[in-house]
């Protein structure tokens, strides 16, 4: 009885094992890229959105995790059966015209993420009291030769590596000693008072746009296809991201946490990350405020690094350049001179004294926003094309689900578009 | 040459002018001679595809028979938009180029696809924004030229499998058409030709050297050894030949005769002894050229500003930046092109010239063979100096006679 007991068990264990072993296989691309769209212009998001409408901000989280899911779980199906991007789908699809009117977009919504993170970086710096010129610079001179020096699997263990630098948001949440059955109830009760009120929608759609990104999407799709896993692999990579997503979700509730228990309840409204961690030091303490810091400089790295790569990604499948993190500079050129660029770009618009980049925050991760709609077409359309995907397309759920969220997504940024018409200034 | 971004969503009509639809895509045979075989139609009852024997003419609107049919997808054959355009194009070892960013089309006779757009340009055009780019780069003295690819460089059958690839081996090369090899091969250095002539079988690589401009014929036979030049020498037109060797040095033809068979040898040096009458006084140097960006309207206005006091124009000669012949029109097709549209997309560019010491009755035999009414002479470096016209054909055709 026992000896069967224990033989049963070991073919589990070993069954497990190589579960366990493929999973490891296919880590990557779902977690780094959920985490990553929780880059220094999410933080500030969160933090500028918490320290106004306090937990509010964080309405409507789960639907939110189970879009984040569902569009990072097409977007690899598709990679993983048509072993493209989501840029070589449109191009070859769409033509010449639509890509490049899609490219110009892109750039200049990523050019504004990378810009956050520069912005992250140099906050960060600050409250560290580094000489943030020099350092800025350093830092991004390291990017550079390390995106271009390494390959696929090394810079993967990097980005994952840079997961544990959130943990400091866990941290600063537990110090502000929350109310957690409030923060709960708050969060997944309708916000009664604010739910006229368009600002209110605006940086809800700011909160969503900075959560499922343009770039996260391109991103997940260019980068598992640089993986280049084989459909044996779809069902572990569907798992991947549920985690991706679920950490992701986590952590973003944890810093609206934080901002809500402190900033929000001494009615403080933060205008940026700097601010807020400035804030945090009175209320919560030198500690909070370094692992607040620390946080953000984590966040601003792994978003420097993935966003400029998802705009090399897209160049390169748009325009039908090799592109890939696994070649070498001079057969990559085009591919890696996007990605200097956006960085380089960036670095030089910080260093002009007069430019408070935080004021971009919530308008960029708007323009995000906008464009989420445009790509949900995409992915509808590739994705429920049985010439593209064969037998894989979408179906049922994950068919209507992504089907309303994307009529939903469309009017709530055409509204809160019309309401920032008529009630800015 | 058309491109198809020209081409696209074109409006489509009948002869008796009844509306049928607008020009979706194109169907072509996927091999070393891609001709278009079908047109594809949108319509309101869904799309057509009609096959190319009903269509009448390109010009504003595509016209068709009003009798036409419509077919089916054969075996072999390939959509140009889904197959072709924006596809990407990878190197024989898988890595990823460019994309197919426009179609060229050669019109004329016929229609085939000459090759692939892979440059700016390409995608610009789409937007009708190429002109005004053109026009823009020159103003800071920058010549921009499409970057094209011949279809001689890409794999038709990698593209039935859904590749566009490009090929290596320069072996394939010798299947397309001498007159595109020659072009595409102007476009390469000599010693890429010559090693490309040697790996293709003689008798392509004779036609592809007639085809090919004096400059490089002459730099080939430099290039070549005088046995092998005297081989390929007996096996082309005697007036090209002549011409040839009038252009290589004196060392060089004197070696290159020795080879020759008796009865070439007795054409070609019966031929270089006339070289002694050279063209020269026949020469007239009435004639207008102008540069291939020049719209039809900047030549209608140099014709009214420049020709008043000619004689006689037939043709118009187009140059490039360094003053070479590079095209020909006459004034008929000049008339039937929009004022906007620059000449380089309308000119002939395989132009049948002379040179200073072709024998006169070399030039008279070319501008009868190819019945044209004036010939330009050109020097060595390829600019032209002058013109014969037919009128001295017919003078010397009557002295001939009466003598």
């Amino acid at each position: 009885m026992n000896n069967k007991l224990s033989e049963k068990l070991g073919i589990l264990y070993r069954i497990w094992k190589r579960r366990l072993f493929i999973f490891l296989i296919v880590i990557g691309p779902g977690l780094i890229t959920a985490v990553a769209d929780n880059d220094a212009g999410g933080i500030a998001t969160y933090t500028v959105a918490a320290s106004v409408y306090g937990m509010a901000s964080r309405f409507l989280i789960i639907p939110e995790t189970f879009l984040l899911i569902i569009t990072q779980e097409i977007g690899s199906r598709i990679a993983i059966v048509t072993k493209k991007g989501l840029g070589d789908l449109i191009r070859e699809r769409f033509g010449v015209k639509l890509a490049l009117f899609i490219f110009l977009l892109y750039f200049i919504t990523n050019q504004g993420v990378v810009l956050q993170n520069i912005a992250g970086l140099k906050a960060s710096f600050q409250i560290f009291r580094l000489p943030w010129p020099l350092m800025l610079i350093l830092t991004s001179l390291f990017l550079i030769f390390v995106v271009i020096k390494f390959d696929y699997k090394r810079l993967q263990k990097i980005f994952l590596s840079m997961i544990f630098f959130y943990f400091a948001y866990f941290i600063v949440a537990i110090i502000s000693k929350p109310d957690w059955g409030t923060a709960l109830k708050e969060t997944f009760i309708w916000p009664a008072n604010t739910h006229l009120d368009l600002n209110y929608w605006f940086a809800r759609i700011a909160v969503l746009g900075t959560t499922i990104t343009a770039w996260g999407q391109f991103f997940i799709h260019s980068y598992v296809a640089d993986k280049k896993l084989s459909i044996d692999h779809l069902k572990y990579q569907k798992v991947e991201i549920y985690l991706g997503a679920l950490i992701t979700s986590i952590f973003s509730f944890m810093i609206a946490v934080a901002v809500s228990e402190t900033l929000f309840k001494h009615n403080i409204v933060a205008a940026d990350g700097y601010a807020a961690a400035l804030a945090l030091k009175p209320l919560a303490g030198d500690l909070a405020q370094g692992l607040f810091a620390i946080g953000l400089f984590g966040a601003s790295i792994l978003g420097l690094t993935i966003v400029p790569l998802a705009t090399a990604y897209v160049f390169s499948e748009l325009f039908g350049y090799e592109g890939s993190l696994d070649i070498d500079f001079k057969k990559g050129r085009i591919f890696y001179l996007f990605f200097l660029v956006q960085i380089i770009l960036a670095v030089l618009i910080a260093l002009i004294p007069q430019i408070r980049l935080f004021n971009l925050t919530l308008y960029v991760d708007y323009l995000n926003g906008a464009m989420l709609p445009v790509i949900f077409y995409f992915l509808i359309v590739f994705s429920e094309n049985t010439s593209i995907m064969g037998k894989y397309i979408s179906t049922g759920f994950t068919k209507y689900f992504l089907r309303i969220s994307a009529v939903v997504v469309s009017i709530a940024v055409i509204l809160s578009f019309i309401g920032k018409i008529f009630k800015i200034g | 040459m058309l491109y198809f971004s020209e081409l696209e969503h074109k409006k489509i009509y009948t002869e008796d002018n009844v509306f049928v639809g607008k020009l979706k895509d194109m169907v072509f045979h996927a091999s070393e001679t891609p001709n278009i075989t079908n047109i594809v139609v949108k319509s309101s009852k869904g799309d057509l595809m009609i096959p190319l024997e009903y269509l009448k003419d390109i010009s504003k609107t595509i016209i068709i028979d009003k009798s036409f049919k419509v077919s089916e997808l054969e075996e072999n054959e390939l959509y140009l938009t889904k197959n072709l355009l924006d596809n990407q194009i990878i190197d024989i070892t898988g890595d990823k180029l460019v994309r197919v960013n426009d179609v060229a089309i050669q019109d004329k006779p016929g229609y085939f696809i000459a090759g692939v757009d892979i440059g700016l340009l390409g995608i610009l055009r789409w937007f009708g924004l190429d002109d005004y780019l053109i026009r823009l780069s020159k103003k800071f003295n920058i010549m921009l030229s499409s970057q094209f690819l011949s279809w001689a460089d890409i794999h038709p059958l990698e593209l039935t499998r859904g590749h566009v690839k490009i090929k290596k081996e320069l072996t394939k090369l010798q299947k397309i058409r001498p007159e595109d090899l020659a072009d595409y091969l102007e476009r390469t250095n000599v010693s890429n030709i010559s090693r490309i002539l040697n790996v293709i079988d003689e008798r392509t690589a004779t036609d592809v050297i007639e085809n090919l401009n004096i400059n490089y014929q002459s730099d080939l036979f430099m290039h070549f050894d005088p046995k092998k030049s005297a081989k390929i020498m007996s096996k082309i037109d005697p007036d090209e030949a002549v011409d040839i060797l009038l252009a290589l040095t004196r060392k060089k033809r004197i070696e290159i005769l020795k080879y020759l068979d008796p009865k070439t040898h007795g054409i070609i040096t019966h031929f270089l002894h006339l070289s002694r009458t050279p063209v020269g006084h026949l020469l007239t140097t009435e004639l207008l050229k102008v540069p291939s960006s020049d719209r039809v309207k900047d030549v209608i206005y140099k014709i009214n500003d420049k020709t008043r006091d000619f004689f006689v124009l037939f043709y118009v000669y187009v140059v490039n930046e360094n003053e070479e012949l590079v095209g020909v029109f006459n004034l008929h097709e000049l008339l039937l092109e929009k004022p906007e549209t620059p000449v380089f997309k309308f000119m002939h560019q395989d132009i049948i010239t002379v040179h200073l010491n072709t024998p006169e009755v070399i030039v008279f035999r070319k501008l009868v063979k190819y019945k044209l009414y004036s010939i330009p002479v050109i020097s060595k470096d390829n600019k032209i100096v002058g013109v014969v016209t037919f009128d001295d054909v017919v003078e010397n055709g009557i002295k001939h006679y009466e003598q």
